[in-house]
């Protein structure tokens, strides 16, 4: 949490402050990302909660967040009500009748390790069919 | 088309309000005016803008800029006034707008971003207001031998970026979001699927050739044309109005292709001309040895007709080939696959090593151009020669890859499939590096265009041009002219000189017999034409400049180039605030950005789920836990580092073919791909190879297909050439002889060809006795 030195900003200041052009700020305003201002008409004001909050955004941004996600998360944006999040995941068919879903969580060495796991369940599942079927036939003989 | 009919027509408008009810700030029509000329457009884009919303509202829209355009000016007009737009560097622009939304007047500012993507924000619209913004801009064409190509992108595509983060809401709209470090405040629209409920798109444009027309035409909308003389036509949508999911595509052709010039006097009071040279007029295409990398874009968004076209025109390219050239492919989605490391002879065995490397690659994954250019630069190696590139070219931050490629020095001859919206990008990268561009609709024949610009390769036409002005002192070439022709590539200059009434052009290069020479007139007359020339080298000027425009240094160097012609550019912007007195201070604007429709052909699912798609791979809208990062599109890059040690067939499956018919064209393409390093095609025995030759020849001459087209020309030469040598008995060698002398004669022997050589060759069916009888049967009826 920053400290700010005012209890009320001018746009021009909240734009200098908040490292963001003024048209971003009211986009953010119209997609409920931010508040409206502390005082509407001719001297609207921001207030510290803006500086904070563009802070905020910054920082999910960075973890990836989507606009419309923090919308979400800070309870704006209502033509996207508490959309999901698109999530990555791995289908692997091992065999006829086995699927797998391996949810990604971005790590490749940790997903190098399952794909060669899956490679062995796969083999070994083959192999054993293959087996049975060995035995079937000896069984029909 | 009056308000009521188009709200009739659309219904609802797209973008919603915070509370879910619809937002009624709306651009409502974008109108297309203005004159095409063979080296380049000067248009006037009419945009208008509706609010039925209690507060004032600010509209973003994002478009993108045609191959060499440029913004000169707008005029913005509402109940409140009329303002005509200001240059100004960027930074003060904006703040010049930002102001006059504070002081509650009406504003717009256009600001041209890396890419040729222009910002055009409208602010203050108040409820129940109509403005209209007529921004006019110049545009370049894509000149050919016998007229030119005029693309205007009516929609905007979703491109590539790693960084980009794309996401999908449950209305199905896309939306991607650039990291601002990068693209400062550029907003990108969202994307609906269907473009129905947008804005509409119409048109009124006047063609000027110079040279009695031979057609005009549209693969792209239906056009109502209106002749006025023999060289210009006036073209208008036939239909009422259009939506805006697709770019508007204009072929003018001549009747003959033959040198042109036109010159005016401009308004600094300079004469100034532009010349068209068709390649014709230099001499015959160059059959030089070929050392050439094929580089294929196969990320998502080539996804269907795009790639499967151009797969196969790759393998068509493959049968054009000499025993003496030699070849490497890359492929590239956010990693690059290469065939070899270095450049191999285009032998049998490597062609068949080729074919199959092609016909298993698969499209997914975003678009690292830059990767593949670099790839394709390690295979060329220290000799150098030329990339053939073909790619929809819907990657970002193209300035820095041209730059790249520029450092390789190879030579980049490129393809662009789809969007007109990247024409501008690959116009520069392939001028850059001195080679030609091309650019088709996803519903052309990818193929045939890709051949046409496989015949460039080996080397120019010309080389070493030197231009210069008869008739008038103080002439400068301005922006650089033509310096090497290629294949069906025209060469184009622009000059000024001191004014006069009549200025000659003159170009000379170095040939085997000794210099030559070429000279064309031209008058030189006043009126706007002066000016619509000084205009156009001035856009392509800042084009030029925005790519090598690095630094501080670079930006007062576009500035500069923005004021001397007064056209936008990266570092200045067009700003124009309506200052009524009566306006108040108050609430800042509610800001939308207007949604954009996905061009036709485009999946959502190629760029905003799909696109980081593989057949083992897939997004789906199971919620993330709360810490989970959202997915950039630079994720698919895990896929590839997670997939290494699998083999890539796994991953890599071809697409299913469409069960089609096949047109004429299809089967030439086919056709053209199975040629041998010989010239020949493949067969069993001699007799089997040249009776499968023959057949072909006469397929090809049935579609009116000889030595000098420019798609199938040099595979023809390479079948002629076979079937001299070929060794067969007698019999055999008159019917070849027949056969070889009807091509050369430019005859076909009747009707038929296509669907033997299906039947044959295409199919694997051995050419028996008694069809070979039939076969000579009907070449002597």
């Amino acid at each position: 949490m920053r400290a700010h030195e005012k209890d009320e900003y001018r746009l021009a200041e909240l734009v200098e402050l908040g490292g963001v052009p003024a048209r971003t700020v009211r986009l953010y305003i119209t997609r409920g990302l931010l508040p409206p201002p502390l005082r509407a008409g001719p001297r609207a004001a921001y207030g510290a909660q803006h500086l904070e909050r563009l802070e905020e955004i910054r920082k999910l941004q960075a973890k990836g967040w989507t606009l419309a996600r923090i919308a979400a998360k800070f309870g704006g944006e209502a033509d996207e009500p508490g959309v999901p999040q698109p999530q990555q995941t791995l289908t692997y068919a091992i065999a006829e009748d086995v699927m797998v879903l391996v949810t990604s969580r971005g790590d490749p060495a940790r997903l190098r390790r399952i794909s060669r796991a899956l490679r062995r369940l796969a083999i070994d599942l083959h192999d054993h069919e293959n087996q049975q079927g060995d035995e079937d036939d000896d069984d029909e003989r | 088309m009056t308000t009521t009919s188009v709200e009739r027509a659309t219904g609802h408008f797209a973008p919603l309000k915070a509370d879910g009810k619809p937002c009624r700030l709306k651009m409502q029509s974008l109108w297309l005016t203005g004159e095409l000329l063979p080296v380049g457009a000067r248009l006037v884009v009419h945009h208008e803008f509706v609010s039925d919303e209690r507060r004032a509202g600010e509209l973003i829209y994002a478009f993108p800029l045609a191959a060499d355009a440029a913004l000169r000016r707008f005029r913005i007009a509402g109940p409140r006034g009329i303002a005509r737009s200001e240059l100004r560097p960027v930074l003060e622009a904006r703040e010049a707008y930002e102001k006059g939304l504070e002081e509650g007047h009406l504003a717009a500012h256009a600001r041209v971003h890396g890419d040729g993507l222009v910002n055009l924000a409208v602010g203050n619209i108040k409820h129940g207001e109509r403005v209209t913004v007529r921004l006019e801009l110049l545009a370049g064409v894509e000149a050919r031998d016998d007229g030119f190509r005029f693309r205007f992108p009516f929609s905007l595509p979703p491109l590539y970026h790693a960084q980009a983060r794309p996401s999908i809401d449950e209305d199905g709209r896309g939306e991607l979001e650039l990291p601002a470090e990068i693209f400062d405040d550029l907003v990108m629209p969202r994307w609906s699927e269907d473009a129905r409920g947008l804005h509409q798109v119409r048109f009124n444009l006047a063609v000027r050739l110079g040279a009695p027309l031979a057609e005009v035409s549209s693969p792209s909308h239906p056009l109502r044309v209106a002749l006025r003389g023999e060289a210009e036509a006036r073209l208008t949508l036939a239909t009422e109005a259009d939506l805006p999911d697709r770019d508007l595509v204009i072929d003018a052709r001549a009747r003959e292709a033959r040198p042109f010039m036109l010159g005016g006097i401009d308004g600094e009071g300079r004469a100034r001309v532009a010349a068209v040279v068709p390649s014709s007029q230099f001499g015959a295409a160059a059959q030089g040895l070929k050392q050439v990398v094929f580089l294929l874009d196969r990320s998502g968004s080539m996804m269907g007709a795009p790639f499967d076209q151009a797969q196969r025109a790759l393998l068509a390219a493959l049968g054009a080939l000499g025993e003496q050239d030699r070849f490497g492919i890359v492929l590239f989605d956010d990693t690059t696959i290469s065939f070899c490391n270095a450049l191999r002879p285009a032998d049998a065995a490597a062609r068949s090593e080729a074919r199959a490397f092609l016909e298993k690659a698969g499209v997914c994954g975003g678009t690292e151009l830059e990767a593949g250019i670099e790839a394709a630069g390690r295979v060329l190696g220290r000799e150098g020669g030329d990339i053939m590139l073909l790619t929809d070219g819907q990657v970002m931050e193209g300035e820095s890859i041209i730059r790249r490629a520029q450092a390789l020095g190879a030579r980049v001859h490129a393809l662009g499939i789809g969007s007109a919206a990247r024409d501008r990008f690959l116009e520069l990268l392939a001028r850059r590096t001195g080679g030609t561009s091309r650019c088709v609709g996803p519903r052309e024949r990818v193929d045939m265009a890709a051949l046409e610009v496989f015949g460039r390769l080996g080397g120019a036409i010309a080389c070493d041009l030197r231009w210069s002005i008869e008739g008038s002192d103080g002439s400068e070439f301005e922006p650089a002219p033509t310096s090497h022709v290629f294949d069906r590539a025209p060469a184009r200059a622009w000059a000024s000189a001191t004014q006069a009434d009549k200025l000659r052009l003159v170009a000379k290069w170095p040939a085997a017999e000794g210099e030559r020479r070429l000279e064309i007139e031209s008058t030189i007359e006043p009126g706007a034409l002066g000016e619509t020339l000084r205009l156009l080298a001035g856009s392509r000027l800042i084009a030029d400049a925005e790519v090598d425009a690095t630094g501080r240094e670079g930006d007062e160097r576009l500035l500069a180039l923005s004021r001397r012609f007064g056209l936008a550019s990266r570092a200045a912007s067009l700003v124009a605030v309506v200052e009524n007195p009566a306006d108040q201070p108050g609430d800042p604007p509610r800001t939308h950005v207007v949604p954009v429709g996905l061009p036709q052909d485009v999946e959502m699912g190629g760029y905003f789920s799909g696109f980081m798609c593989s057949p083992c791979i897939a997004y789906n809208l199971h919620g993330t836990a709360d810490g989970a990062d959202a997915p950039t599109m630079a994720l698919h890059r895990q896929r590839r580092r997670f997939f290494d040690d699998t083999p890539l067939r796994e991953f890599d499956a071809p697409l299913p073919a469409a069960a089609k018919e096949p047109t004429p064209d299809d089967v030439l393409v086919d056709l053209a791909g199975r040629l041998e390093p010989d010239g020949g095609l493949p067969g069993d025995s001699d007799e089997a190879r040249a009776m499968s030759t023959a057949i072909a020849l006469l397929a090809f001459a049935e579609q009116g297909v000889f030595s000098d087209h420019a798609a199938f020309g040099r595979h023809v030469v390479l079948m002629l050439k076979f079937l001299a040598a070929a060794n067969v008995d007698e019999e055999l060698r008159e019917v070849l002889r027949d056969v070889e002398r009807r091509v050369n004669g430019r005859q076909g022997a009747g009707g038929g060809w296509i669907e033997r050589a299906r039947k044959t060759i295409i199919k694997g069916k051995a050419i028996g006795s008694r069809q070979w009888r039939k076969i000579v049967k009907a070449l002597a009826g």
